[in-house]
This record gives C-alpha cells, structure tokens and sequence, in this order.
C-alpha cells in the first residue's frame, strides 16, 4: 500500500486517456467535497460555540446552511458514485476484451493459452477493476481533500495544522518501507502458499484416485496439515504487512489526540477560541480518513497486481513475426485473387524446401525438411511420434511460419471473367498469401478436435453458418459418418460438450471431418483421423478418403498401416 | 440460509472467532471513545475558561492519551485476529467439506472434477471463506456498538435516542437492505452471465486451434466481446448502487451528528447536562458511523455469498457411498462376478447378467465396442460404482460387505484419465509403499520408460510433478500413472486402455514387458496389442442402440 499507483503492466493501455479524464473529474469533486466539508464542520462549531458558551439557541440560518451542506455533498457523492460506476464499466469491459483479444492474438500454440485463463477472465476482472474503482478513487481523494482541510485549518489554528502537516508525509514513507517488507516476504513465499492452497483443490478432484489407492485418511491429514502450515504462512507476512496499518492507525490518533490536548490547554490557559478548537478537532479525523481507507484498499492493490502477473505469460509474449508479409513479394495476379475462387482451387504441388519449423515455446517442430506433395491425391506424412507430422500440418494451415526455407504452393485456378475463360495456374510462397486467402485454401481436422458445447448441429454450423440440415447430413455422409448420426437417438439435436456427450475421440474426429468438408476448399488436412477408431470405422473413413481425393488433396499425418496403405504419395519423416 | 450453515462451522472453533469479535469491538469502542473524550475535554476546557471554574487537567488528558494507544494497538490486534480467525474458519470448511466429499458416491466425486466446475468451486470457496471478515464480523460489531451507544443516550433523553436509533439503523441496515434488495436481481445476473462467459470462453480457448482452422475466429470474438460488455453493464449497475448507500451513509452522519447536538443542545439550554457532556454525546455518536462503513459492501455481496454457499451445498450434497466392514483374511485369489448388472444411476443398464470368475493367477484382456460397458466392470470391480444388480465376490465375500480399504490393498486400478497428487515424484511413490528406495522407484520408473527422463531433470526424484511443477506431457503422464498403479504389488491389476496416446512400439514395448512380468492384470483396449499374451479376451457386445 502507498506505493505509486503502476497499473498493471500491458493492460489497459488503451484505456489510459479514459480513465486519466474520469480520474482528473473525480479530484475537482473530492475538491468541491473537501470545501463543504470545512463550511459544515465551521457552521457545527460555530452552533456548538452559540449554544454552549452564550446559553442561546443557535440562528436558524446556521443550521439551514449546515444543512444545505450536507445537501451539497450529496449531490457531489452522488455524482462521484456515477462516475465510478462509468470507471467500472469501462475498465471491466477493457480488460475482458483485452484478454479475449489476446488469446487470439496468441494463437493455439502459444503457452499462455489455456483454460485456466478463462477463469483468469473473471477473476481478473473483478480484481482490477477495484484498483482503479476503489484504489486509484480512494488516492485522488488523498491526494486533495487533506491539502484543502489543512488550509481551513491551519487559519483557525496554524500549530495544529503544522503538527498535522508533519505527521502527515509520514505515513506513506512508513507504508512504503513496510510494504515493501511484507512484499519481500510474500515474494519468498508465494510459490510455497500457492501450492498450499491449490492442494485442497486438487484433491477434490482427484477424489476416485483417493479411492482407489486408499488415501482418503492420508489426504484428509495432509489437508489439514497444508491450511494450516498455509495459515501459519500466511500470518507471517500479515504480521508484517499490517505493521503499515498500525504505523496509520498511530499517527492519525496522535494527530487527534495531540490536536485535542493541545487546543485544549490553549483554551483554558490562553483564551484561545473555543469554536476554531472545536473546528480543528472536527477535522482532524477526517483529515486522516482518506489515509486510512486507502489503507483498507491494499488488497485491491495486492491482487490487482498479483493478477496481472498471472496474466504476463499471456501479455507478454512476442507475437510470432511473419517472415514475408502480403505484400511483401506476392505476386500481382495473386493478390487479387479472391478468396471464393481459391476455394474452387485445385492443387498441383505443395512443395517444401529445407523448412525448418519452430514452436513459440522454442520447441524444433521440423528439421530442414525437403519433400513435394502432389495435388488432387493422398498424400500420407508417416514416422514415428515427435517427427514433425502434425507440424507439418499446421505450418501449410499456416499457423506456424518457417524459421527457415520456404513452402511453395502451385494452384490450378478455374476460369474466371478475368482471365476469359482461361484456366490459369499460379504459384507462390504460402506465407505470401493473406491470411483470408490462406484459410480459403484449407480444412484441417486436428489430432484432438475439440466439440463446442451445444447441439450437434450448432457444432457442424461452426463451419458454415447458414448450413440447411440436409447440407450437413450429406457433410457427415461424405466423411463416412453417416452410422455415427443413425446411433444418435436425438440426431443432430444431440448435446455435445464437455465430457463429449459419449462420444469418442475417433467419433468426434469423424465429426469434425463433417465439419470441416462443410467448407470448400482444395487442401483436407487430417492429422491422425484413424486413432482410436475400430476397424470397421476405419475402414468406411478411408472409403470416405478415397472419394475426397477425387476433388481434394488430402494430407494425412498417421502412423497406422491402414491409412498409410491409401498413400498416392508417402512422405516418410526421421526420427526427432 | 447456506451460508448459515457455513457459518455454523464457528461454533467448533467458536474462541478463535470470540477473539476476532471481542478485537474488533474494543478497536471500535476505544475509536468512539477517544473521540467522546476528546470532545468532553475540549469543551470542559472552554467551560472551565468562559465561566472560571477549576479543572483536574491530568485525569481527561491522561485518558485520551490511553485511548489513542489503545486505539492504536487494538486495530493491529483486531485485524491479525479477525484474519486469524477468518482462516481457521476457513481450514475447518476444507475440511469439512473434503471429509464429505470423500464419502460422495462415484458419479457426484467425477461431477467435482469436471474442470470448468472446479475453478467455479474455487472462487465460490474463497467467497464464503471472506464471508466471516467481510459480512459476520462487521455486522456483529454495528449490532453491538449501535445497542451500546443507544443505551448511553437513552440514559440522557429519549429524544437524543430517537434521532441516533434513527439514523444508525438507517444508514446500517435499511439503506444497505434496500440496496441490497435493488441489487439483488443484478448481483444473480452478473453471477449468471459471469458463469456462461466462463464457459464459453473456456470452449474458445480450448477449441481455438479448430477455431482458428475453420476461420470463424472473429465471429466468436465478437460474441464473447459483446458477452463482456453485457456484464460490464451490469458490474457498473452494483457499483452505483454501492456509491449511492456510501453516499447516504455520508449525509446520515451529518444529519445524525445536527439532531444529535441539536437534541444535546436543547438539554443544555434546560440545564440538564453540562457543557462537556452535550459535546461528548454529539462526537460520540458521529465516531459510530465509522463502523457501518463496511456494512454497505457486506449487504451488496451478501446474494453472491449466498449463491456460492449453495452451489457448495449442492455439490456435496450428492448420495454417499454404501461401505461394508468386512475385511478379507488372505490374499484375494479370485473375483466372481454373478449376474452383473452395471450401469449410470437413473440410465439402461450397460451390462446385464455378467457372471465371470477372475483368477489372480491369470491374465485378462477385455475387448469391445464404445459404450459396451468395459470400463464400467473394471470401475465395479474395484468398487467406484455399485451393481445394479447381482454381485461381486471377492474370495467368496460379497463386494457389498467387504471394506473398501481392504480391497485396495488387493485391487488397484489405473484410470483411463492419467491421475496422480502433485507432489514430487519420490512422494508419489511413497503414498503407494510407505517405504520405499530410490532403486525400486527406479526400477518402476524404467518399467514404463520414464527413468531416464525423471532422472534428467534438474531434481531427479524429488522433483515437484504436477499443478505448480514441472508439467509432463499426455503420454509422460499416462506411463507415471500406470508406473503408480503397478508400483502397489496388488494381486490384481486393473489397467483401463493403458497404451491410449503412447506410441504403437512404446505401447508394444510396455504393455509386453507388464503382461509377462505381472498376473492378475485385467486390461480393457480397443487394440491389439498385447492381447495375445493374456490368457483369456473377453468380448463385449452393445447391448442397445443408443449411446
């Protein structure tokens, strides 16, 4: 607490200039608020000094404007309210997209990408938004209205308000130093409570496990032992870290109690006047009461922080840089190809020259790799696991980009206006090609495709939006999954989705190959379509296959003899 | 109420809670004090100068100074011991929760494991944990302080009472209850919306590679996008509501602190109190208000709390596992299974009438189609799910009596999901023999291939495996859990598609080197490898249709 308001790296960069405007708004309020704070405390004294020492009923107008001030700052707190709650809006709506555009922006394969963030989403959210709606509210008002107070008071009593003065930069030079201690001990520690704390939630899913094995007694001590070894943990550091708190707590009480004693002997022995003395000890608590709710919002600070931290990985990763660009050195007559004639397309060769590929991680996908695949044919990547079949797939969908080499594609075009009529064929370096015209290009049904929860058919439409149901039942005919659908008592009205509605991991890859015909294109790519699929299901796959080819070239990464059999063309890769 | 009953759980650890509360009151009641005597001092002071009467200086000055020390040193103790006992509260909830859990039949322990269900357990957890220093303690202390303060004025005059009772229940219970109330309806919204974003975008990111293939990419984003801003909109809705009770707090202080000097004033101009004593009551009952100040926020997240505790509640609550308490004397040398029926509760049976004897002496491969039940029998087997009907004997004894902790020591099963407690992986394999040496991990590491790499990292076998640690891929994770299962020395084994994911050799290599070095292994595969060295394949048909 008390340390410079940092916003949380990379986040919200966009909305810096909002938020600084709504921010700025919300100090000329604090302002107005601190000044009718003063004129209310100075009416109560003033009533007070009426009643008590002159044993007269106080005027009217006195207690009309008192009210009227209290009026004011109604409406201020209200209008302050409306603009925390346009800061919230904004804030929490920033820092969703950002994330949801991140992960895209990131891609599959990037290690910042996975489940665990959508629950970061919400938990993100709700813990910055406080550093800006609470905190950064909080230290506008910290940052004004004790100045203003300490001007009105210092007229009515120039020691107190000296006394206050000093004590006051003291604070935040003790928050700093404690702060910055807790901070050091929570560092050291943060790994080892962290591990403390998700134990718990481990074992709660781990519960057949626990069964099995018999550990239920085990797990239910080490729980035990863990929250509390946690606990323990965690008190050493809230010694210190409320240590700040109390260094708070002291001065704004001294402060008080050093204005009160002093006023007070300076009332009986020198006269001094009893409604400026009552004035100044009004304020004083409230001199410090900004200080010390900004010191209530530490947490908000802490986990604003300690959540953008966990979301580092995801932020601040280097973006893969494309080698080529579009326009880099496309050629003219490709660029202007349009993206519905691409997916009329059809394949002659696809060619890869010394390409070497690499994951974000730094993981070596592909070696300097050379081979030709041969248009409107099956085209088999056979080796063992880890040789670089499934990169293969993804750096022709292009989402990964060669290190080095290049892939060079040649495409037969069917005639269009343009060309009168000519078929014309084109080739060129994939990564030349937009990124519209690259996804035009191809279908990919991966290793492990994944069922979004919802019916079958919202899970087919994914491809195409506006499929009628019979489009879709001939997609999952011509991907040989016809008698998958006859099983299903609920047909395309199935639920699919988490745990895939029962069906298998071969099962769903038939699925997503229906999905994935649904969309035109020259180039099927398959990786593994066979796995865990049993004899008869592979073998109506690879008759679904043999009819592809007429149209498609099919790319398949598999290492079963089944599907290798199929092969017009066997690319065969070494070991890692 | 849910949360009731989690709060229910003070009551075990009721000092620790009592010590919390009694901090946190004294912190509130030296603040009220230091003030009211502040106050009384000051204006005795003036009284003493404007009408010349004589004061003893050192007593009223010599008690703000104790006060402020108090105040001081309490608001240390009030927050280590609140937090204190927010954290005990919280060990006792694991742990009543996770021995309750532990009881959960099969299906209601998987429901727990489901992933979006689990992050969804975790923050509804850490809510109800907060329950105690942001609701209970803060509501505690209003209630107490209120009904003190009221009793002081009501020894003065009752019309000093009325405009303080007024006020503070105002701006303690009913604004905040109002809001609450207003914000209700808001707050289940956001927790809905929240809930569906959550999931959605867990199917974004899982399913992004197939996204990104099929090119819908920004479609789905914007969808999400407009998700966001939808709670967005809400998530403002309670912040202004939040801004508008601390608004009204504000104005009832000051309207509460006038009628209260009014009231004081009026007494004093009767001559029925002194000069000290009207300026004691009036900042006295202005310094209360600083303990309603986190009552606003308790009130506004009260239905979230509410909502978390039920949605515990619910989990748990699930039907609890039937266990016998017979224990088998001897090694378990056969398993009969005697006109099985096997199945999801509430579901068609997936096996019916099943008799089989498993001999330890044997090997078994189990083969079949999806959905013909295979990994349904291995779960009945080592006792997960009960039989529908008919049963199972082991040595003669019927599964319903036998104890569960018994049957594990014979019976071991590898799931078809990798499982393991992250924990380093000496750890791991100690919870299978207490005491064991480096060399047998070894050797039951080299078993499935994974020696060499284990013994590759940094720490060897003590390095840290799982959540927070270093992560092994599907097939690493698949081979150590298999490595686990083995490592128990059961007289049975089951083993649920034990080469899913591994490489074909791998898979031959491994599944090879157990089936001839172990019996008593039963293995459900779709494959066929290794089967031929089982001494019996058992062929599972579909019964119906329907998946």
């Amino acid at each position: 607490m008390g340390k410079s308001l940092n916003p949380p790296p990379r986040l919200l960069s966009a909305l810096a200039l909002t938020l600084r405007r709504n921010l700025s708004l919300q100090t000329a309020i604090f302002a107005c608020d601190a000044v009718c704070m003063a004129f209310f405390y100075a009416c109560c004294a003033k009533i007070a000094t009426t009643i008590l020492l002159l044993k007269t009923p106080a005027e009217s107008t006195l207690w009309y404007m008192a009210l009227l001030c209290v009026f004011v700052r109604l409406c201020l707190h209200l209008y302050l309210s409306k603009l925390n709650a346009k800061l919230t809006f904004s804030c929490e709506l920033a820092v969703r997209q950002e994330i949801l555009q991140a992960i895209s922006r990131q891609g599959p394969f990037s290690q910042g990408v996975n489940p665990g963030v959508a629950a970061l989403l919400s938990e993100i959210a709700t813990s910055i938004t406080p550093f800006f709606t609470a905190f950064g509210h909080t230290l506008r008002q910290v940052m004004v209205l004790p100045a203003i107070l300490l001007v009105f008071m210092a007229v009515a009593s120039p020691l107190s308000a000296l006394a206050l003065a000093l004590m006051c930069p003291l604070i935040p030079l003790f928050m700093v130093f404690i702060g910055k201690k807790a901070k050091e001990l929570n560092d050291r520690q943060l790994l080892q409570i962290k591990r403390l704390s998700e134990r718990f939630f481990e074992a709660l899913t781990k519960l057949p496990f626990i069964f099995i094995f018999d550990l239920g007694k085990r797990e239910l001590s080490a729980v035990r032992r863990m929250s509390r070894h946690w606990r323990v943990q965690t008190m050493q550091i809230l010694y210190v870290a409320f240590l700040s708190a109390l260094a708070l707590e002291f001065f704004a009480t001294v402060g008080v109690a050093f204005c009160a004693i002093t006023l007070g002997f300076a009332v009986y022995e020198q006269g001094f006047s009893y409604e400026k003395a009552l004035f100044v000890l009004l304020c004083a608590p409230e001199f410090f009461l900004p200080l010390r709710r900004l010191g209530q919002n530490y947490h908000a600070k802490q986990r604003a922080l300690a959540a953008a931290e966990s979301l580092n990985d995801l932020l601040s990763l280097n973006l893969p840089k494309r080698a080529i660009t579009a326009t880099d050195n496309a050629p003219r007559a490709l660029t202007q190809v349009s993206v519905e004639r691409l997916a009329t397309a059809q394949l002659m060769t696809l060619t890869f020259n010394h390409v070497t590929l690499r994951y974000p991680d730094g993981r070596l996908g592909l070696n300097d790799a050379s081979f030709t695949l041969k248009g409107t044919a099956i085209n088999v990547l056979s080796g063992p696991s880890g040789s670089g079949k499934s990169t293969i797939l993804a750096a022709i969908a292009g989402l990964l980009t060669p290190e080095s080499g290049t892939i060079t594609i040649s495409l037969k075009l069917a005639p269009g206006p343009q060309d009168g009529g000519q078929v014309t064929t084109i080739s060129c370096d994939v990564n030349a090609l937009s990124k519209e015209q690259r996804q035009a290009l191809y279908t990919f049904v991966p290793q492990r495709p994944y069922l979004f929860y919802g019916t079958l058919r919202d899970n087919l439409r994914l491809a195409k939006a506006q499929a009628t149901d019979e489009e879709l039942i001939k997609a999952l005919q011509k991907a040989g999954a016809a008698s998958l659908l006859s099983n299903l008592p609920q047909g395309l009205d199935t639920m699919l989705g988490d745990d895939h509605g029962g069906i298998s991991g071969g099962q769903a890859r038939l699925l997503a190959l229906s999905r994935a015909l649904l969309r035109k294109a020259p180039l099927i790519l398959l990786d593994e379509p066979s796995a865990s699929l049993d004899q008869v299901a592979e073998q109506s796959l690879a008759q679904a296959l043999v009819q592809l080819k007429r149209h498609h070239t099919v790319i398949i990464a598999a290492h079963r003899a089944p599907l290798i059999a199929l092969a017009d063309k066997e690319v065969t890769l070494g070991g890692a | 109420m849910a949360v009731l009953k989690f709060l229910g759980l003070l009551r075990l650890q009721w000092q620790a809670a009592l010590w919390g509360l009694l901090a946190s009151l004294c912190s509130s009641l030296a603040s009220i004090g230091l003030m009211a005597t502040a106050g009384w001092f000051l204006s005795a002071m003036a009284a003493a100068f404007s009408f010349g009467i004589l004061l003893n200086l050192f007593v009223p000055s010599a008690l703000i100074r104790l006060l402020a020390i108090a105040r001081t040193a309490l608001r240390y103790v009030d927050r280590l011991l609140s937090h204190r006992a927010a954290f005990i509260l919280m060990e006792q909830m694991r742990l009543a929760l996770f021995a309750t859990a532990l009881r959960l039949e099969h299906e209601a322990q998987v429901r727990l494991a489901q992933a979006d269900l689990e992050r969804r357990l975790h923050s509804d957890i850490e809510k109800l944990e907060l329950a105690f220093i942001r609701q209970f303690e803060p509501a505690v202390v209003a209630f107490v302080v209120g009904a003190l303060v009221s009793a002081i004025l009501a020894s003065f005059s009752y019309n000093l009472l009325f405009c303080f009772i007024c006020c503070f229940t105002l701006a303690g219970f009913f604004i905040p209850a109002l809001m609450a109330l207003a914000g209700h309806d808001v707050s289940a919204k956001v927790s809905s919306a929240e809930l569906k974003l959550h999931h959605e975008t867990a199917d974004f990111i899982r399913g992004l590679f197939d996204i990104t293939v099929l090119g819908v990419l920004g479609v789905r984003l914007t969808h999400l996008q407009q998700k966001a801003e939808q709670i967005a909109r809400l998530r403002a809705r309670l912040s202004l509501l939040e801004g508008l009770t601390q608004s009204l707090l504000l104005t009832l202080v000051a309207l509460c602190f006038l009628g209260v000097l009014h009231s004081a004033g009026t007494l004093y101009l009767q001559s029925q109190i002194s000069v000290a004593q009207t300026m004691m009551l009036a900042i006295g009952a202005l310094a209360c208000f600083e303990c309603l100040q986190p009552l606003s926020a308790a009130f506004l997240t009260l239905p979230e709390t509410a909502q978390a505790a039920t949605r515990v509640l619910e989990l748990i609550n699930g039907k609890v596992r039937k266990e016998g308490s017979t224990a088998l004397n001897g090694p378990l040398t056969t398993i009969t299974c005697t006109h099985l029926s096997l199945g999801f509760t509430g579901k068609e049976p997936l096996i019916t009438d099943f008799s089989f004897t498993f001999k330890a002496k044997c090997n078994y491969a189990i083969q079949g189609p999806l959905g013909s039940g295979k990994s349904t029998l291995l779960h009945a087997l080592c006792g997960l799910i009960a039989p529908q009907d008919g049963e199972i004997y082991y040595n003669n004894l019927p599964g319903t009596q036998l104890s569960p902790h018994s049957l594990h020591r014979q019976v071991s099963m590898c799931l078809q999901d990798p499982c393991f407690i992250s924990g380093t992986v000496r750890q791991m394999f100690c919870l299978m023999r207490p005491q064991c040496s480096s060399a047998q991990i070894e050797e039951a590491l080299a078993e499935v291939e994974l020696r060499d790499f284990i013994l590759s990292l940094p720490d060897g076998l003590d390095s840290y495996v799982g959540r927070e640690g270093h992560s092994l891929s599907g097939g690493q994770a698949r081979r150590l859990s298999l490595a686990l299962t083995l490592f128990k020395c059961t007289p049975f084994v089951l083993l649920d598609e034990p080469g899913e994911g591994l490489d074909a050799t791998q898979e031959k290599r491994i599944l090879t080197r157990i089936l001839q070095r172990r019996r008593g292994v039963i293995m459900v595969t779709h494959k066929q490898v290794g089967v031929n060295l089982c001494d019996n394949v058992l062929i599972f048909e579909r019964i119906s249709a329907a998946l």
